[in-house]
């Protein structure tokens, strides 16, 4: 696995590599490294190293136990519950700016804490408004972030409280 | 002499020591709070000081400064958000040893060193200010590369087991930092069409997705299910007192990181930041139990946080004396200065001596009051630790994506925090260095735009960077802070 990844790494620079051969070389008098010189160089030194890791790896690959080791086994209640965390945070983030920031950070405390095991739900909900309303107050009141209002109705709710 | 007792009574009057209690308070706070910087807190405050006294005004701002500095260990020390881009570095041993169950040693390590780092960088400013002033003019691009590689030396020092890894890391930082306009000539590199990477990555969103959100991502994955995860403490976290012993066993990596943090502070753009990575580096390379950073050595807080409160003082001192910003809080402040009829310049300390001894008596009292609303605001700070994990965990998120999104309320920002969130799992897998990426990160930009500008004033010549002494040194050092850990640990292998 760690291999697969190291790759993963020499593909993502071969990409970079890719695109900077298409950007402009010298254009002002003396800059012989132009907007590609910089990107190559990293390059280079990325697949040098990425090339020492690589035979490092492969050496060490018959007694290397973490190698083997999944990313995130969904099998386990451990790994479906990362996968869950993941899923509901793109959730908060997809609902925020149609519903704005005070309902979908209630909802996600909630679903968040549900899914990382919590179980106590008159506690969550107390926090889940607790903390809601402390960060609108920090960020938005003292701080005056432009949080986001959401559209439609959210949008003229919001209007009442910032 | 008169001068100095003018400016204590200014400063002593009781509505400028409110000020500046109200003023350190409040920078600490929004320090504390990701994506909130100094230099915002300072803007916010800025029309309050309108109609004060430019005196008040200034060091009521200068006191949020020293206290917004020192305020971004405490999220990095107990939630591994570094509030601050100043406090990156002090997360790399601030969180572990949170980790250990010591969190408020942490924080009383990171307050005294910020208390000291700020007294220090006063004292500088005042002894030294127009001598320093000089020598930051000498600073060029080839002095700027060299400082960035400077910064990057210490990859060895917080790689940790796997240095190759740490060292690829970087790297993949470095190529993140060239996504964006060119700073040169203007190209679009990396851009895809998307509008949102002209202005290339932010580094603050990157920290928070590859520290805090994987941080949560971890835990949730080896701790689900276990009755109670013990994050830091399971008791009462408070910042605890340091006794004097401890901080004079740390004398030599005090006085050496205030230096560092004074020095760069002073040199126009280089910032806190800079200093905290360049001082930690130097910290570990010269400390007799190197292997202990990154694990929570006491030492690896001291340094970033001495560092980032002396470039606060050392950041005054070109903004002062010749009306160039050493920061861009110091930029903030020199508007400050403008709004109430004074021109930063040369003939201000001439024409205004009360009114840098004002500034330096305000540094040293609002860096003395670091100690009393540290122990203030951490005790509060650290409620949130008695939080059981999935509320805590909840928490952070949460708080990463406000943190994202105020720093320039855009929607972009959480989005690249919560894709970096996967990268800073993934590199916790697979053990590479997420704080090498970061490194690589920041000091992307100022290596290649310096190495370019050089070029460019050398006429494509490599030369200047080796012609010109300042540069010189700073290369040599570098190289010995690359290769010291790597010898060390060699030797110490072949001693077996």
């Amino acid at each position: 696995m760690e291999i697969i990844f190291t790759l993963g790494i020499m593909a993502f620079l071969g990409f970079m590599l890719f695109f900077s051969l298409g950007l402009p070389a010298e254009t002002i008098e003396g800059d012989v490294l132009g907007a590609s010189g910089f990107p190559i160089l990293v390059v280079a030194i990325g697949f040098l190293l990425c090339l020492l890791l690589l035979f490092k790896q492969t050496r060490a690959k018959s007694n290397n136990a973490e190698g083997g080791k999944k990313i995130l086994d969904i099998s386990t209640p451990a790994g479906k519950a990362t996968a869950l965390s993941a899923v509901s945070l793109a959730m908060y983030l997809g609902i925020m700016n149609f519903v704005g920031f005070i309902v979908a950070t209630l909802v996600f405390t909630i679903l968040s804490a549900l899914v990382m095991g919590y179980r106590k739900y008159g506690k969550l909900a107390l926090f889940a408004v607790i903390s809601t309303l402390a960060l609108f107050g920090l960020f938005g009141k003292v701080f005056f972030v432009p949080l986001p209002r959401g559209i439609g109705i959210f949008r003229e709710l919001s209007y009442l409280l910032y | 002499m008169e001068s100095i007792i003018q400016a204590l009574g200014y400063v002593g009057h009781p509505l400028n020591l409110f000020l500046i209690v109200a003023g350190t308070l409040f920078g600490m706070v929004a320090g504390a709070l990701p994506g909130v910087s100094s230099s915002m807190a300072i803007i916010l405050l800025l029309p309050f000081t309108y109609a004060m006294e430019p005196v008040s005004a200034i060091v009521t701002l200068v006191a949020v400064y020293i206290g917004g500095a020192a305020g971004g260990s405490m999220s990095a020390i107990l939630l591994k958000i570094p509030g601050t881009p100043e406090a990156l570095a002090t997360t790399f041993d601030g969180h572990p040893m949170s980790q250990k169950g010591q969190a408020g040693r942490a924080l009383g390590i990171a307050i005294s060193a910020s208390s000291f780092g700020g007294i220090f960088s006063a004292f500088m400013m005042v002894i030294a200010a127009p001598l320093l002033a000089g020598f930051a003019l000498k600073f060029q691009s080839a002095e700027y590369l060299m400082l960035a590689i400077l910064g990057l030396s210490c990859i060895t020092s917080i790689g940790g087991k796997d240095q190759l890894k740490a060292m690829v890391s970087a790297t993949l930082g470095l190529l993140f930092s060239t996504i964006g306009i060119d700073m040169i000539n203007g190209a679009n590199r990396f851009v895809f069409d998307q509008p949102f990477l002209m202005s290339g990555i932010n580094y603050v969103p990157v920290m928070i997705g590859v520290f805090a959100i994987a941080e949560v991502y971890k835990t949730v994955g080896e701790e689900y299910g276990k009755k109670k995860v013990d994050m830091t403490t399971t008791g009462k976290v408070s910042m605890e007192v340091v006794k004097f012993v401890e901080l004079l066993g740390m004398w030599k990596t005090l006085i050496k990181s205030s230096i560092i943090g004074t020095i760069i502070g002073i040199i126009p753009a280089a910032g806190g930041s800079i200093a905290a990575l360049v001082a930690y580096g130097e910290a570990a390379r010269s400390s007799k139990t190197p292997e202990a950073f990154g694990k929570g050595a006491p030492e690896g807080i001291a340094a970033p946080e001495s560092a980032n409160n002396a470039a606060v003082g050392g950041s005054m001192v070109p903004t002062m004396v010749l009306g160039i910003p050493g920061s861009p809080t110091a930029a903030v402040i020199m508007a400050a200065f403008m709004i109430h009829g004074l021109r930063p310049g040369p003939l201000l300390l001439k024409d205004q001596p009360i009114l840098l001894y004002s500034i330096f008596i305000g540094i040293i009292l609002a860096s003395v009051l670091l100690f009393v609303g540290g122990r203030f605001i951490t005790k509060e700070f650290a409620r949130v630790l008695k939080l059981p994990y999935p509320l805590l965990g909840t928490l952070i998120i949460v708080l990463g994506v406000v943190g994202a999104y105020s720093l320039q309320n855009s929607f972009y920002d959480v989005l690249i925090m919560f894709a970096f969130g996967f990268i800073g799992f993934l590199f916790n897998h697979f053990k590479y260095s997420s704080s090498a990426f970061i490194l690589g990160l920041i000091l992307g930009g100022i290596a290649e735009n310096s190495l370019r500008k050089q070029l460019i004033i050398g006429d494509g010549s490599w030369a200047g960077f080796v012609t010109r002494p300042v540069s010189l040194v700073i290369l040599a050092l570098s190289i010995l802070g690359f290769l010291y850990p790597v010898l060390m640990k060699r030797i110490a292998k072949s001693k077996g």
